[in-house]
């Protein structure tokens, strides 16, 4: 006993622990040093640039020039002008992601418990979409929804389709950006159900729930990180896209990226506005994913 | 959703066979386990015992058979349909419930308008109040341990299954845990039916042990008697350990069966024994043979050998000794003398048991 009460108050080891203690520390910032760079450099540099950019003034006279400002009006014409941009693309992508979460969820559970041996020809499936241009796929999007395509000559046949065409529509470009994200709804929820233990979804049965009640109380809230992980991967970058309102949506009432791309490289001087949308985006979308995690959130989101 | 099946009485399980393609996992089973009894099912992995428990709470069903409770038969009928609920391998506890709702689940889902009071007295049961608001990941694998329990038994099921419940704890939680079970099981009166490979975990817990090995039961029975008078091969070597030899049957001798095992002539009880005539497998246990320096005089049947390894373990001491067929025997000697022994490998000794404590089985493997 003596001799441990020794080991344990041995100035010479107290004092040992010190130094050692710092290098460690060094060691691992020095580890952190080359993320930190790439986020400095890759992100946080570009962003200044950008809200320095969405505050900037014209030079009057000289279309295409600007000079360092705090010109809040870039924001307030965002705003005004394109708050119908704005609330499209959040309905929008909304609805994509609503319906790619009623797509994904079945074949998310089909490929996780049902599959067996297709398992993975199903992931490849699903996957394989991936290996062609993202232009491409949304280019064979306006075939199969053009006016002459298979796709509105059964549903004009079947009196479905009053309006006579699909394409140029709103609902082209809601189908379009579901197809295109998609395999992001699809591979978080395959990853959380693949993880449950199929005992705990017996045990639901044990206990007296049945085959739906299991469903309802078990196996969906299990799934619930996948499920909102793979709604905001598909609302984030739906609610930004502009690729698929241009190649498959209406002239006229467009969403906010398609703005944001004409205002960058089509409108002369439409920089500040263009960076002051982008910026409006960014921080509309955070909100929202803030609320939408904080509502629907678990502690444990992977 | 349909209610639970009323069924109360004693479990019976008729003909049951279960077969996953060509592999036969559950051959021709029938068991009778009677109400409020504590059953061990004990058998090597494979040996289809999970499958039985499976099939009792329905998550698997028979290729044929049936499955009863009381006189209601449940072939065919859904888990939730059952008066019977499971504590599982891995606990399968539900990860985003809290405790509290793990416990509450099953009363909830009967509707039972005291859900909330009664999972509070199964917690307590289990001596997990204190941890009611907590989620399962945030508990060690003891205390989920029991969580699971409480689940299973604040539905107060006819039968409650548990399988390898305490495979994954270690051995001094074990120990605890089986004084526990044996405890929650006297006080709720339940019939308990407990999947193990641990023959200690069944002969330390349970009424009734069956052992089970390749789809169909070996032997059933009281531990003490599996013990006592192994009818298998199988169950000799699985329940504990025993010095065998392999020999033929030479005659009798009065009530005794006469056998020659590798040189020695060994005597067998004609009612202990399970073959009469031909091969036997001959068979006694560690403890009940005595190892000694001098030949002693008596009725017994004596061998002269060598010790290879001596083992002092406090309470006894435990012998290797090599026969001069050829075998190693193992002894279990209680240090009850005031001068012990003091052998030493390579001394030779006498080794005498009382030939009522030996057994004779077929040495053919089932």
């Amino acid at each position: 006993m003596s001799a441990l009460a020794h080991v344990t108050t041995d100035p010479a080891a107290s004092t040992a622990q010190g130094p050692r203690a710092t290098g460690r520390s060094r060691t691992a910032y020095l580890l952190l040093l080359p993320g930190v760079l790439w986020l400095g450099v890759f992100f946080l540099l570009p962003l200044v640039q950008l809200a320095a950019v969405s505050l900037q003034s014209r030079y009057p006279g000289f279309p295409g020039y600007y000079y360092p400002d705090l010109n809040f009006a870039n924001y307030a014409a965002a705003l005004t002008d394109y708050a119908p941009h704005f609330a499209r693309s959040f309905l929008y992508a909304g609805l994509a992601t609503l319906l790619a979460f009623l797509i994904s969820y079945p074949l998310a559970y089909a490929m996780a418990f049902k599959a067996g041996r297709w398992r993975n020809l199903m992931l490849i499936c699903v996957i394989a979409p991936f290996f062609t241009s993202f232009i491409l796929r949304t280019f064979a999007w306006s075939q199969i929804l053009a006016d002459e395509g298979w796709v509105v000559g059964v549903l004009s046949f079947l009196n479905l389709l009053p309006g006579g065409s699909i394409i140029n529509t709103p609902v082209a470009v809601v189908a379009g950006l579901t197809y295109n994200f998609l395999p992001f709804m699809v591979l978080p929820i395959y990853a959380s159900l693949e993880r449950a233990d199929p005992r705990v979804i017996e045990a639901g049965g044990d206990l007296y729930a049945n085959g739906f009640t299991t469903f309802r109380t078990v196996t969906l809230p299990m799934s619930m990180p996948g499920v909102l992980a793979g709604t905001l991967l598909t609302f984030i970058p739906a609610a930004g896209d502009f690729v698929n309102m241009e190649l498959l949506g209406p002239q006229r009432g467009k969403m906010v990226g398609n703005v944001i791309n004409d205002q960058f490289l089509a409108v002369p001087g439409g920089y500040p506005v263009a960076a002051a949308l982008s910026f409006t985006l960014m921080a509309a979308i955070l909100a929202m994913v803030f609320l939408y995690v904080r509502r629907f959130g678990t502690e444990e989101l992977v | 959703m349909a209610g639970v099946r009323e069924a109360r009485g004693d479990l019976h399980l008729e003909g049951v066979t279960k077969t996953f393609g060509d592999f036969v996992a559950v051959d021709d089973l029938t068991l009778h386990v009677p109400r409020n009894s504590f059953f061990a099912l004990l058998g090597p992995s494979g040996c289809g015992k999970t499958t039985t428990l499976r099939m009792v709470a329905g998550l698997e069903q028979p290729t044929t058979g049936r499955v009863l409770i009381g006189d209601t038969d449940l072939t065919g009928s859904r888990p939730y349909e059952r008066p019977v609920n499971t504590v599982f391998q891995s606990y399968a506890l539900f990860p985003h419930l809290t405790i509290r709702d793990n416990v509450a689940f099953g009363p909830k889902r009967r509707k039972e308008k005291d859900a909330a009071q009664r999972a509070e007295d199964a917690l307590e049961l289990v001596q997990m109040t204190q941890f009611a608001g907590r989620k399962p990941a945030q508990l060690s694998g003891g205390q989920q341990q029991r969580v699971a329990l409480a689940r299973a038994l604040v539905n107060h099921p006819e039968v409650l299954l548990l399988d390898e419940p305490l495979g994954a704890l270690d051995l001094k939680l074990r120990r605890e845990m089986q004084v526990e079970l044996k405890r929650i099981q006297t006080e709720v009166g339940l019939t308990f039916i407990h999947v193990t490979h641990d023959q200690e975990e069944a002969m330390t817990m349970a009424d009734t042990v069956a052992v089970m090995n390749k789809g169909r039961i070996e032997q059933l029975g009281p531990p003490s008697e599996l013990y006592d008078l192994p009818r298998t091969r199988f169950v000799a070597n699985f329940l504990g350990q025993a010095n065998t030899g392999v020999g033929a049957i030479e005659g009798i001798d009065g009530e005794h069966l006469v056998a020659d095992v590798l040189g020695t002539k060994v005597k067998i009880l004609k009612d202990r024994s399970q073959v009469h005539e031909g091969e036997v497998l001959f068979g006694v246990r560690p403890e009940k043979v005595t190892v000694s320096r001098t030949q002693p005089a008596g009725v017994g049947n004596d061998v002269k050998g060598t010790v290879r390894d001596v083992s002092f373990l406090g309470v006894a001491t435990s012998y290797l000794v090599d026969m001069p067929s050829g075998t190693t025997w193992s002894c279990y000697e209680q240090n009850l003398d005031v001068e012990p022994l003091d052998l030493r490998p390579g001394d030779e000794v006498w080794l005498t048991w009382n030939p009522g404590h030996a057994f004779g089985v077929s040495p053919e493997e089932a």
